[in-house]
């Protein structure tokens, strides 16, 4: 039978979502005052029009030259702190599960695996061993979940709405613990993550991968010379800080700096992509899975943050109007997506350092590509993430101390209790 | 041949025909109302998107929201007929 009916027009509501972000539209009368609308830190110094417009863009690559910057300061600190003997600093994560676990519980506390990656690409660089770095890594994807999971906590006192929502954030979690359960134990006995990271980095770094790496290498060169400069002005005016404490300072403001920016980055690029990004999520509806993955990694690049694209879905999955099939697949792109954001941390450096820089950005990329094709591919696997959200929203509806006991258990109390068991023992 | 005997043989096909009918309208019938339904999913969901710019407003963690959940999940462990 043909299809008789004509989908909704795409261009004219991406239209009138664009006008409704815009300072002008969003004062006018027929708004409602209590409508939360998106608003740029430059909008509060009085900017409007094409000057808000402009400022916003100036103030994206403003910030991730400071992100690049901060991730260079980082490396430069840490290589002061240890003096080349990183090992002995982070051997209290050479146990990989406490790796893991202090990967989660950074990322859970800073609620965004952007600051986790990149600071661990600029640690990386500094000298931290990649082997107890991919466990960091794999459990910066574990703690960016308990965003998502505490934004569906506020809609409890719908017991409806708040079992769709909470399942449509457990989805994430468990699609993420059980990426982690397949691939760290393969990592640790074959070094899947490692080999192929060090692989693809040594064929987009350094000038003998052909022209490819060229290009990189060239453009990771010029990029990370432009922002040392004021890397190492951060670096001569901590110099009076005597010894290692000299690097841990350095490595203090660089975190600072990367959690500051990568807010300030995310309000200003929902901001200035809601339109782009409304067009992409138009253009999936009606589609299958694939255009999901598509559409959930296209978002989470645009604003940066695997947490904003995943906590989008929360009240969309909470109203009814999104099921958790067509949820599932879009939370799978965004942890693809949000790996841009270490991969842009590792231009920070050049020659050596940008190569292992560079593989610890890509441990990221590659676990979440293994993840979506592995987990998402194979039908059997593909239905667990979905099967155990539905039980836990549906338990936890019911009885709220599940979802009380799921996100202190595996948020807070598991990681917590595993790294004072590993410290004493 | 009479025409009495040529009379069953000639109304089952009309009879058929007529079913056979009926049995497409329905089922036409079925598919335009999956059809209908799932256009008005549809632009239910383009309607939730063309709220995007409040939904990404919304999506951040309200610290009193995480709060008063936990105090209500207190308050069930301490009142008395919990869970609920």
């Amino acid at each position: 039978m043909t299809d008789v009916i004509t989908r909704t027009s795409v261009a004219s509501t991406t239209t009138t979502l664009e006008s409704t972000t815009t300072p002008e539209s969003a004062t006018a009368p027929e708004q409602a005052p209590s409508t939360p609308r998106l608003v740029s830190p430059f909008e509060r110094l009085g900017l409007r029009g094409r000057a808000l417009q402009t400022a916003n863009w100036l103030g994206v690559v403003a910030g991730v030259y400071l992100l690049i910057t901060a991730v260079n300061l980082i490396g430069s600190g840490f290589k002061t702190a240890t003096g080349g003997s990183a090992e002995t600093l982070f051997a209290f994560a050479s146990n990989p599960f406490v790796a893991l676990m202090v990967g989660i519980l950074v990322t859970a506390a800073t609620q965004s695996s952007s600051t986790t990656t990149s600071v661990t690409v600029g640690l990386v660089a500094g000298g931290l061993p990649i082997e107890i770095a991919i466990p960091m890594l794999l459990g910066a994807n574990i703690g960016t979940t308990l965003t998502n999971t505490l934004v569906s906590l506020g809609m409890v006192r719908d017991r409806v709405s708040f079992r769709r929502a909470f399942s449509a954030a457990t989805v994430h979690d468990f699609f993420n613990l059980i990426a982690v359960a397949i691939f760290l134990p393969l990592e640790l006995a074959f070094g899947v993550l490692q080999r192929t990271s060090a692989w693809v980095a040594d064929r987009t770094s350094g000038s003998d991968g052909g022209l490819f790496a060229t290009v990189f290498g060239g453009l990771g060169d010029v990029i990370s010379a432009g922002t040392k400069p004021l890397s190492d002005a951060v670096k001569h005016g901590t110099e009076l800080i005597p010894g290692a404490w000299h690097g841990v300072v350095m490595i203090a403001i660089g975190v600072a700096l990367i959690l500051a920016v990568i807010n300030f980055l995310g309000k200003l690029l929902k901001v200035l992509m809601v339109g782009k990004a409304a067009t992409v999520l138009h253009a999936a509806i009606g589609r299958g899975p694939l255009s999901g993955v598509a559409s959930g990694a296209a978002m989470t690049v645009m604003v940066q943050s695997s947490s904003t694209t995943t906590s989008l879905m929360i009240p969309l999955a909470g109203s009814g109007a999104f099921s958790l099939r067509q949820i599932y697949p879009f939370t799978v792109g965004a942890n693809i997506g949000t790996t841009v954001t270490a991969l842009i941390a590792a231009f920070a450096f050049g020659g050596p350092e940008a190569e292992v820089a560079l593989q610890a950005a890509y441990v990221h990329l590659l676990f979440n590509v293994y993840a979506a094709l592995v987990i998402f591919g194979l039908p059997v696997i593909r239905e667990l993430p979905l099967r155990a959200a539905t039980w836990l929203g549906d338990v936890a509806s019911v009885n709220k101390l599940w979802a009380a006991a799921w996100v202190l258990g595996v948020f807070v109390l598991v990681p917590a209790l595993l790294i004072v068991a590993t410290v004493i023992w | 041949m009479t025409g009495a005997e040529q009379a069953p043989a000639v109304v089952p096909p009309v009879e058929e025909q007529l079913e056979q009918i009926l049995r497409e309208a329905e089922a036409r019938v079925a598919e335009l109302r999956r059809q209908l339904e799932q256009h008005r999913l549809e632009a239910a969901q383009h309607a939730e998107i063309e709220r995007l710019a409040e939904h990404l407003a919304q999506a951040t963690v309200r610290w009193g929201e995480v709060r008063g959940f936990f105090d209500e999940v207190i308050t069930e462990l301490r009142g008395p007929g919990h869970p609920r």
